[in-house]
């Protein structure tokens, strides 16, 4: 968490800096209270490990590599 | 509609638009790995791959061209799965998220001109789609001969812009109900073609079909390919970012698309590459009933006909949502039938020459590599290598002068710079209008080059420049 994003929330309580009407201001600004708290937890915020991007790479590039072969 | 009743509804799109930039929260992500499998399967089964997969035989054969296509796509999508990947992390809408490279105005050009104009030209594709369909049915249940560019054609577009202006103004539940049957219906036709092709023509035959207009030279007719496939697969891109949002891993998420636009996508290409091979056509329209007889090729082009309407209309929907969130108050404002009526017209003037877009799809494909294959290149630099898979939340929805978002007054000059030159490249090594290509562009395409540098120069000024100078929230 950055510096700034700690100052933020206590500026941003208020809504301050988000844009839009009443209503879409409280929505987004419960929605950062709740996705920065630091007890969330959500499943996709973890990254893609180094198998995955291993996988994800050589997947894509086997496939290109083999049918340029087959193919070319 | 009244005109209260379209004030009522803009009002009502205008705050769905604005709420659509709250975060997604892990409770509201709906797709696990098997559920965004088939999202992107049914995304994938459309009528457009059977539109790239046709225009390959202009250029190769059947092997070649699957094998050129094969590599494309893999570039393509590959750098589309990454640079969403933020997109799932933090449930941001996608050009929410890209406030943080482009700054919250610098997103504007991107959204009203970039996104607006691709999705113009792909509503134009698509009503012309339409109405090749509905004049080939009429020429074989009438016996008529009318042409590809015969004003009928635009008749036909224009009642598949004005059917698909009252499914839009409907709003998202008649979307709804429409994207439910389209791709199942989509998926048996590609089986069903499937079947027909090989009753009559064997794969050695197939393979032995000489392409229609190659230039000759093997190496560039495969780049050629290699490149509007790289450019199919990268025109996924905006959508791309607002459905991983949902997913509930990023890996999920990745390997979904991976199934869907890379695995599904090439075989319904391939499917479309070899009709057009065996009909000696990269018209869709005109595969159907010289494949299937008269009565399931006219079931075929109905159906086909009507997955357009769908398309168009949820990209309009799409595009015209877009439209409102970032801060344009007239368009905020403007009645919801006027803007989809505004939209959906200015596609009416790609019908009055529906050749001109149509035959030339894959010139199409290329401007689409050439405005957002830059894009991405930044992108990712900025996502991986500066922020280090790191974004500031609230920093993105803060509006006030001097956020680390801000950058100048809210544009990011570096990321236009960048971005500037990786057009520049690619137009040094490739024409999308004349075909001119220069020399390296035969080994290297013009996307990557174009992605790579606009990468390279975004790096180099965001660590001597921008982060000097303290712009960006870079915190390294």
């Amino acid at each position: 968490m950055s510096a700034y994003m700690t100052d933020s929330v206590g500026a941003a309580a208020d809504g301050g800096g988000i844009e839009g009407g009443d209503e879409v201001r409280a929505a987004i600004l419960q929605r950062l209270r709740e996705v920065t708290a630091p007890d969330y937890v959500d499943p996709a915020r973890k990254d893609l490990t180094g198998l995955d991007w291993f996988a994800l790479v050589g997947f894509m590039a086997a496939c290109a590599v083999i049918f340029t072969v087959w193919g070319y | 509609m009244t005109e209260q009743a379209s004030e009522e509804f803009a009002e009502q799109t205008s705050k769905e638009a604005l709420l659509a930039t709250v975060p997604v929260a892990a409770k509201e992500r709906v797709w696990g790995f098997w559920d965004f499998t088939w999202v992107m399967t049914g995304l994938a089964i459309a009528t457009w791959a059977f539109l790239i997969g046709g225009d390959v035989v202009y250029f190769l054969g059947l092997k070649a061209g699957i094998a050129a296509m094969v590599l494309g796509n893999a570039i393509g999508v590959f750098f589309v799965v990454i640079s969403v990947l933020g997109n799932t992390k933090y449930g941001l809408e996608h050009f929410t998220l890209i406030r943080s490279v482009f700054g919250r105005h610098g997103i504007k050009p991107l959204i009203y001109i970039l996104n607006f104009l691709v999705c113009i030209g792909w509503t134009g594709v698509l009503s012309v789609m339409f109405g090749r369909a509905g004049v080939n049915v009429l020429n074989e249940l009438a016996g008529t001969d009318y042409g590809g560019d015969s004003a009928l054609v635009l008749a036909f577009g224009v009642i598949a812009l004005a059917v698909s202006w009252v499914v839009v103004v409907k709003g998202p539940v008649a979307l709804k109900w429409f994207n439910r049957v389209v791709a199942p219906g989509l998926a048996i036709v590609l089986v069903v073609m499937v079947y027909f092709i090989f009753r009559e023509t064997s794969w050695a035959e197939l393979t032995a079909i000489k392409p229609l207009e190659p230039f000759g030279n093997k190496l560039l007719d495969f780049m050629m390919v290699v490149e509007f496939s790289l450019a199919g697969g990268v025109s996924w891109w905006p959508a791309q970012g607002n459905l991983t949002r949902l997913a509930t891993t990023q890996r999920a998420g990745a390997w979904a698309t991976v199934i869907g636009l890379f695995v599904v996508t090439l075989i319904a290409q391939t499917v479309g590459l070899m009709a057009a091979l065996k009909f000696g056509d990269a018209d869709p329209t005109a595969w159907m009933i010289p494949l299937t007889g008269t009565a399931v090729g006219v079931v075929i082009l109905v159906w086909v006909a009507f997955a357009n309407i769908t398309t168009i209309s949820v990209q309009a929907y799409q595009v015209c949502v877009a439209m409102r969130q970032e801060g344009v108050r007239f368009l905020a404002s403007m009645r919801w039938d006027v803007m989809i009526t505004i939209f959906l017209g200015l596609a009416v003037f790609l019908l009055i020459k529906p050749s001109l877009i149509y035959d030339n799809f894959f010139q199409f494909l290329y401007w689409i590599g050439l405005s957002y294959s830059p894009v991405m290149g930044i992108i990712c630099v900025d996502y991986f290598l500066f922020r280090h898979q790191t974004l500031d939340l609230w920093a993105i929805f803060d509006a006030r002068k001097g956020s680390p978002y801000d950058f100048w007054r809210g544009w990011n000059i570096a990321a236009y710079i960048a971005m500037g030159a990786g057009v520049a490249v690619y137009a040094a090594l490739f024409n999308p209008v004349s075909l001119w290509n220069s020399a390296p562009f035969r080994y290297t395409s013009a996307t990557v080059p174009s992605l790579v540098v606009a990468a390279l120069v975004y790096f180099v000024l965001t660590q001597l420049w921008v982060k000097r100078v303290g712009k960006g929230g870079y915190t390294d």
